[in-house]
C-alpha cells in the first residue's frame, strides 16, 4: 500500500481517508480531501479499496443481525431482595429499538404485556390505558389496549415489540389491541410490518390481513381507504373480499368494497408523511404511471450499463431523475449494490430537483443506501436538512428524528416556493 | 433529560420495563464491547448476561443517568476482562465457535474470514469495529461510549482496517 502513498503525513492521510468514508468530516476537510482525491489517482484508489473492505464489513455484520435480539431477550432479571426470576421475552426489532413484552412468573406480580414504543413524537401523543389519558412523549412505553393519539398539530411514531413500525398522522388514534392486532380509530397512519404471522389491522367494518408489508390506512367517519406499497394483503368488509398486491388501493365506502386499482403515485400516496403535499396536485394518472415505470426502466438501465463516473461526470443532467426513480422502485428492492451505486450517484450529483425521492430513500433497508442518500440531502440543503449523513446507518430513534427533521426542512422549502 | 437519562431514574426505583427499554436502545452497544472482548458469540453472551446483571444491580451507584452508555460499556469491560482472568484462554485458544454452516459461495466464506480475523484483532481494535459495525454508533458514539477522543476513535478504526485488509490478503492473495 505504501507504494501508492500520496506526499503528505501517511498516518493522516490514511485517518482522514477513513473518516470520508464513515461521513465523520467536517465540510471544509471533506472538500480538502474531496479536491486531493480528484487529483490523486491513488488516493481515489485507496478510497475504493477502503469501500470495498467498508462493503465486506457491512455485509459480515448484517448476517447475524439478530444476534442483540436474541441476546436481549435471554436476559433474566433477578428481582433485588426475592428470589423469584422474571422473564422477560424481549423482542428487538430489525432497528435498535424495542422490545417491551413482559410477561411475569406466576408469583411475581401482574405486569402488562408492552407492545410497543413511542419512538419520535413532533408533539406530544396521547395513550389512554384504561380510564386515564396521559401524555406519552418519546420513550413512552405503550401496552396492551392502550389507544394512542395524536392531536392535531402532532405527529408520532410508534416502534412495536414485534418490530413492526407505525407512524400517526396529525389528528389520527389507535387502539394496539394485541401482538400484531392494530385498530385504526381515526385519520391516517402508515406502517411497515414485519415478517412472520398475520398483522391484522382493523378500521371500523374493514379487517385487513398483511403480512410482512408496508401500507396506508385512512379512516373517516364515512371512509376506509387503503393503499399496500409492498407485499399482499386481504381486505374483508361487508362480506366481500380484495386482495391486493404492491401498489395497488381499494376503499370501503357506503356500505361497499370498492374494486382496487393502482395507486399512481407513491410519492403522492405517502406525500402526508414526507412532507411531499407540494408534490400531489394535478397530475393524470395514466400519465404519471406510465411516466413512471418509462423513468424506472431509463434509470435501471443506466445503472446497469454506464459506469458510475461517467453518469455523474457527463450525464447527470439527463441520469438524476431516472436513477433516482429507479432507486425507490418496486424492481429495485432486491438490487442492493445497483441500489448502492444509484444512491452514490444522488449523492455525487446532489440535485435539488430529486429531493422528495431521496427522502423516500432514507427509508431504504441498506444502511450503505441510507447514507449516501443523507449525504445528497446532506449537498442539497448544505447542511441544513441533514448534518451528519452516520445517523442513517441503523433505523432508530436518531434516524427517524433525522429523517423528520430532513422531511420538515423540505416542507419547509416548498413552502416557501409556493408562496 | 434525556430519554435514556430519563429511563435511568426509572430503572433505579426497580422498573423492570423502564430497565428493558435500556436494554433496547443500548444493548447492540453493549454486545458489541462484549463481542470485541471474547473469542466468540457464546462467551460474548455470557459476558453480555453478566455484565447485564452487574449493571442492574448496581445502577444506583451511577451518579448520572446521561452517563449511563460510558458507565454500562465499562461494566460490560470489565466482566469481559473477568471472564478472561478466570479462564485464561483468551486470545489463546482457537476459536470455539459451532463449525460455520455449510458455505453458500465465496462470499460467505469471505464473511467467516473477516468475522474470524476482527476477532483476532487487539481487544481495542476489535471494539472499534464491533461499536461501529455491530453497534451502529458513529466516531462521537463511539468516543463516548468507551470514553477517549474522536481523533482516537479514527486512528484505532483505521488501524483496525489496515490490519484486517492485510490479514485477508495474507489468508487470500488472489482475492479482488
Amino acid at each position: 500500500m505504501t507504494d501508492r502513498m500520496p506526499s503528505g503525513d501517511p498516518e493522516r492521510i490514511d485517518a482522514d481517508l477513513n473518516a470520508y468514508l464513515d461521513h465523520e468530516l467536517a465540510a471544509e476537510e471533506r472538500a480538502a480531501i474531496e479536491q486531493r482525491i480528484a487529483q490523486e489517482p491513488e488516493l481515489a484508489q485507496r478510497l475504493e479499496d477502503l469501500r470495498t473492505l467498508d462493503s465486506d464489513l457491512r455485509d459480515s455484520y448484517a448476517q447475524s443481525p439478530d444476534q442483540a435480539e436474541a441476546a436481549i431477550s435471554r436476559i433474566s432479571l433477578p428481582r433485588p431482595g426475592r428470589l423469584t426470576w422474571f422473564a422477560i421475552p424481549a423482542a428487538v426489532a430489525a432497528g435498535i429499538l424495542i422490545g417491551l413484552a413482559m410477561q411475569a412468573q406466576p408469583t411475581a406480580p401482574a405486569v402488562p404485556t408492552m407492545l410497543g414504543v413511542v419512538s419520535v413524537a413532533t408533539g406530544e401523543l396521547t395513550v389512554r390505558t384504561g380510564t386515564r389519558d396521559e401524555p406519552a412523549p418519546g420513550g413512552s412505553l405503550l401496552p396492551e389496549s392502550a389507544i394512542v393519539s395524536a392531536d392535531d398539530s402532532t405527529r408520532g411514531s410508534i416502534q412495536l415489540t414485534d418490530g413492526s413500525l407505525l407512524r400517526l398522522d396529525r389528528g389520527a388514534s389507535i387502539r394496539l389491541v394485541k401482538n400484531r392486532e392494530i385498530e385504526v380509530i381515526r385519520g391516517r397512519v402508515w406502517s411497515r410490518v414485519s415478517p412472520g404471522e398475520p398483522f391484522h389491522l382493523l378500521a371500523g367494518e374493514t379487517s385487513i390481513t398483511v403480512l410482512g408489508t408496508e401500507l396506508a390506512l385512512q379512516r373517516t367517519d364515512a371512509r376506509t381507504h387503503l393503499q399496500l406499497f409492498s407485499g399482499r394483503a386481504r381486505v374483508e368488509a361487508a362480506g366481500a373480499t380484495r386482495d391486493l398486491a404492491a401498489g395497488q388501493e381499494v376503499a370501503f365506502e357506503k356500505g361497499k368494497l370498492a374494486p382496487t386499482r393502482r395507486i399512481h403515485s407513491v410519492a403522492i400516496a405517502t406525500g402526508w408523511m414526507l412532507e411531499l403535499h407540494a408534490f400531489a396536485g394535478g397530475r393524470d394518472d395514466a400519465l404519471a404511471d406510465h411516466m413512471d415505470r418509462l423513468l424506472t426502466d431509463l434509470g435501471r438501465t443506466k445503472m446497469i450499463s454506464i459506469d458510475e463516473r461517467t453518469v455523474i461526470e457527463e450525464l447527470h443532467t439527463v441520469c438524476r431523475v431516472p436513477v433516482a426513480r429507479y432507486l425507490v422502485s418496486e424492481g429495485a428492492r432486491t438490487e442492493t449494490a445497483m441500489r448502492q451505486k444509484a444512491a452514490r450517484v444522488l449523492a455525487e450529483i446532489a440535485d435539488r430537483s430529486v429531493m422528495p425521492t431521496l427522502l423516500q430513500a432514507l427509508h431504504d433497508e441498506d444502511s450503505a443506501v441510507r447514507i449516501s442518500t443523507a449525504e445528497a440531502i446532506r449537498m442539497v440543503s448544505n447542511a441544513a436538512a441533514c448534518a451528519d449523513p452516520s445517523v442513517f446507518r441503523y433505523r432508530n430513534e436518531a434516524s427517524l428524528s433525522a429523517t423528520q427533521a430532513a422531511q420538515a426542512w423540505w416542507a419547509n422549502q416548498t413552502g416557501a416556493h409556493r408562496r | 433529560m434525556s430519554t435514556t437519562a430519563a429511563l435511568v431514574e426509572r430503572a433505579r426505583r426497580d422498573d423492570r420495563a423502564a430497565f428493558e427499554a435500556l436494554l433496547a436502545l443500548h444493548g447492540r452497544t453493549l454486545l458489541a464491547v462484549a463481542r470485541a472482548g471474547t473469542r466468540n458469540s457464546v462467551d460474548a453472551e455470557e459476558v453480555f448476561q453478566e455484565g447485564t446483571m452487574r449493571i442492574w444491580r448496581s445502577l444506583a451507584s451511577l451518579e448520572s443517568g446521561d452517563r449511563f452508555v460510558a458507565w454500562s460499556c465499562s461494566v460490560v469491560q470489565h466482566a469481559a476482562r473477568d471472564r478472561a482472568r478466570r479462564e485464561k484462554v483468551r486470545r489463546a485458544a482457537p476459536l470455539t465457535d459451532r463449525p460455520a454452516p455449510p458455505a453458500s459461495g465465496p462470499s460467505e466464506q469471505r464473511r467467516r474470514r473477516i468475522v474470524d480475523a476482527v476477532r483476532s484483532m487487539p481487544a481495542p481494535l476489535a471494539e472499534v469495529i464491533e461499536l461501529f459495525y455491530f453497534g451502529g454508533l458513529s466516531y462521537a458514539e463511539i468516543a463516548n461510549a468507551i470514553e477517549m477522543s474522536v481523533p482516537t476513535v479514527n486512528s484505532r478504526l483505521t488501524k483496525a482496517r489496515a490490519l484486517l485488509r492485510r490479514t485477508l490478503e495474507q489468508e487470500d492473495p488472489n482475492h479482488d
